[in-house]
């Protein structure tokens, strides 16, 4: 008990000097929801950065409103919602599904599954006329 | 005078290029050699003009500046557009040069000098594209002394001074395969004892550009200061998709070379590793990553290379489809064996390369038509990229144990069951016992790691061992323990970003970081706040830098050991006198490297074993 008390003790000090997370949250799933957020929005002015890695001013700021956002009680759809409105698709890591970009997210599936199908279909037809 | 003797050797060495292009002759040994020399002379005559810091040479006003420490200015005739292209120019000579000494002595005298020929004209066109749009040593006197620009402080890193030219030496070495297949497409022949000789030629070039990646990677970790290793950025994808051609066209070899068969494959896959080298040279060297418009407004370098390399590869690719049909052999394998294996792993390598092409090209192609300007990054590869390599990482478990020809689905299961079992637990039990959490992708990503390095050990076993088969055991091993690293440090990293000043502590992942005081310093040509902070006994301090021109950069700084790294971040002072500062628990980030730098040795071990073979024979 006593050695209990002496770490509790010996921590206080670190408790009390602690520093801040610069965005606070209620729990560890919101906190995650932010990191996870701003790790796929673009920062608008740089070169090619995610919001959550940005030193630029406009990046702090979009952290700051979606922060507040998150905080009024916002879902991550409409936090986004209002973004896209604002700054257009260009600040999406995850391009959203469109008739201009279906070819980007089912090209690869298909692509694979109708090479992958004739090379089978080649590999038999080979052996067949073999015999 | 010494830019304008770097001008004249570039106007040399484009003569020698075109006197290699055009004359057959055992003289045009003599033209590469040349052509290397004057290379040579020119690139010592750029690093000589930044070392002198003479500002009338616009390349080096530039990218360089007074304070530039020295080994900086000389990394620096490498770190923009015109002086890269020249790198470009000097190592293709220099692969010409060093084909022409270790190349296998069986390759007749003709195809030896088509092959020489073809790199000559890719030589001359490169040297040519050096002269006319992008001369480094293009003066302008100015009227009055002045300051140069500065090399970019990123760049000032010795990730600089060797990332550049382990990279290029990666992949303009895929020149001589793809030389050696036209040659071979010419010549109609292309037999075992080509596919050995080529061989050499492939595993050296993929062994430089796999730790030319692995370079890259580090550098962006310690430099762009967000703890991330790979960003999905256009440049890094250019320099990706040559190397998973690659990878695919190494295996195609082996089989090549083992069974003589898949012969028009590998022709093609040389072919197309080196259309992907050119493809990311235009795409980085032309602007047109940056901004569509800025290509648009000054189109003249991205055209020159557009329609240079639509005439290689548009030519090879003809050239292809008109002598293919000599190269068909009926094959002799069956449905369930290990040439099935390879192949679906070819397909499965080009499909990534398809993938990272689409993601890298789709934004340029959208813009370009007006439609819309959108953004692919992490998370569109992570959904795509990753799933469709999965199956390529259970197969390369298992490739190596199924037999040629003909296997036993059975046979397999008996033989290989066990490991894919136990992977599968330890996956789970592992984590679980180090007290982390439960993740679907996780364990998939561990599981199939360690199913590739018991795999791996379990043929170590079994078969008896030559210096090939421990070429592979060790680079498989590395991909192991590169896919275990990217898991674990995917799924636990934990981060933490904070207000605060000194004689503050704060906890991350039970790390203790205190914030013990705040210096302020000053480099050869920066001034810096730095951060000090320790955590337990350990110092790790962060830095802001200012350089000329008001740029500034952070600094980031780490502590590591074999299992984590500790990663610190200063941010920007804020108003209330607080910092904001950013600190990382990386856990397994060094496996990610490591695993890459396997592949290099892997791939050394393999040409020993090349050239041991080879004394053999004589």
């Amino acid at each position: 008990m006593r050695r209990l008390l002496m770490i509790f003790l010996i921590l206080l000090p670190l408790i009390t000097y602690a520093a801040e997370d610069s965005y606070q949250f209620q729990t560890k799933e919101d906190q995650a929801r932010f990191s996870a957020l701003t790790g796929e929005l673009r920062c608008l002015v740089c070169q090619n950065e995610t919001l959550a890695a940005s030193n630029a001013v406009l990046a702090s700021d979009l952290r700051g409103q979606i922060y507040q956002k998150m905080i009024q009680g916002k879902t991550d759809k409409e936090i986004v919602d209002y973004l896209v409105e604002r700054y257009g698709n260009f600040i999406l890591y995850r391009p959203p599904l469109h008739l201009t970009t279906v070819g980007l997210w089912f090209g690869p599936f298909l692509l694979l599954i109708l090479s992958i199908g004739y090379l089978l279909y080649y590999v038999r037809k080979n052996q067949r006329e073999k015999r | 005078m010494i830019p304008e003797l770097g001008s004249f050797a570039l106007i040399l060495a484009l003569c020698f290029a075109l006197i290699q292009g055009t004359i057959r002759s055992e003289l045009t040994v003599n033209a590469v050699f040349g052509q290397f020399t004057f290379l040579s002379f020119a690139m010592l005559c750029l690093i000589i003009s930044f070392i002198n810091n003479d500002m009338s040479v616009i390349y080096v006003r530039e990218h360089s500046h007074h304070l530039l420490p020295f080994i900086y200015r000389v990394g620096a005739a490498w770190g923009g557009h015109e002086g890269s292209l020249l790198l470009w120019c000097l190592v293709l000579s220099a692969w010409t040069f060093a084909f022409i000494i270790f190349s296998d002595k069986k390759l007749s005298k003709t195809t030896f000098s088509t092959i020489l020929m073809i790199l000559g004209w890719m030589s001359a066109g490169f040297i040519l594209f050096l002269l006319s749009t992008s001369n480094p040593f293009q003066r302008d006197f100015p009227l009055s002394p002045i300051i140069g620009n500065d090399l970019t402080p990123v760049l000032q890193d010795p990730g600089l001074i060797f990332h550049p030219p382990m990279l290029y030496s990666g992949y303009v070495g895929f020149a001589i395969a793809f030389a050696f297949a036209i040659a071979a497409l010419l010549e109609g022949k292309f037999n075992k004892e080509w596919a050995r000789a080529l061989r050499p030629w492939i595993i050296l070039p993929w062994s430089f550009l796999s730790f030319g990646i692995v370079l890259g990677s580090w550098w962006a970790y310690r430099e762009l200061g967000w703890g991330g290793w790979w960003f999905w950025d256009p440049v890094e994808n250019a320099s990706l998709l040559p190397w998973l051609a690659a990878t695919a066209l190494l295996h195609s070899l082996i089989v090549s070379e083992k069974r003589s068969a898949f012969k028009g494959w590998t022709l093609l896959l040389a072919i197309i590793t080196y259309a992907l080298s050119l493809l990311g040279t235009f795409l980085v060297r032309s602007g047109v990553l940056v901004s569509v418009h800025a290509f648009a407004n000054d189109p003249r370098r991205g055209l020159f290379l557009l329609g240079y390399i639509a005439l290689i590869i548009g030519g090879a690719l003809a050239l292809y489809s008109i002598r293919i049909k000599k190269f068909f052999k009926p094959s002799q394998f069956q449905l369930f064996s290990r040439e099935t294996f390879l192949l679906i792993n070819s397909v499965i390598l080009l499909t990534a390369v398809a993938t990272i092409t689409l993601g890298t090209l789709y934004p340029i192609v959208l813009e370009a038509l007006n439609l819309e300007k959108i953004s692919i990054g992490e998370p569109y590869f992570n959904t795509v990229f990753v799933p469709i390599m999965l199956p390529a990482l259970l197969l390369m478990g298992l490739a190596p144990h199924v037999h040629w020809e003909k296997q036993s689905f059975l046979a397999l299961w008996k033989k290989m069951g066990l490991a894919l079992l136990l992977s599968l637990l330890l996956a789970f039990l592992l984590p679980w016992s180090l007290g982390y959490p439960f993740g679907f992708l996780t364990w998939m990503g561990i599981s199939l790691g360690l199913w590739i390095l018991l795999s791996t050990l379990q043929s170590l076993l079994k078969q008896k061992t030559g210096l090939n088969h421990w070429a592979m055991i060790v680079a498989h091993m590395g991909i192991a323990i590169l896919v275990i690293g990217v898991s674990v440090n995917k799924s636990y990293s934990e981060e933490r970003q904070v207000k605060m000043q000194p004689g503050e502590s704060i906890m991350l992942a039970g790390y203790q970081f205190t914030f013990d005081s705040l210096d302020k310093t000053k480099g050869p040509n920066f001034e810096s706040i730095k951060a000090n902070f320790t955590v337990g006994n350990e110092p790790i301090s962060a830095e802001q830098r200012i350089y000329p021109h008001d740029q500034t950069l952070g600094k980031t700084g780490i502590i590591f050991n074999g299992w984590r790294d500790l990663y610190l971040a200063l941010g920007n002072s804020l108003p209330d006198g607080n910092w904001s500062i950013r600190i990382y628990y990386k856990p397994c980030v060094r496996w990610i490297w490591f695993g890459g730098f396997m592949l290099l040795i892997g791939g050394m071990i393999s040409l020993l074993n090349h050239y041991q073979k080879r004394r053999g024979a004589l």
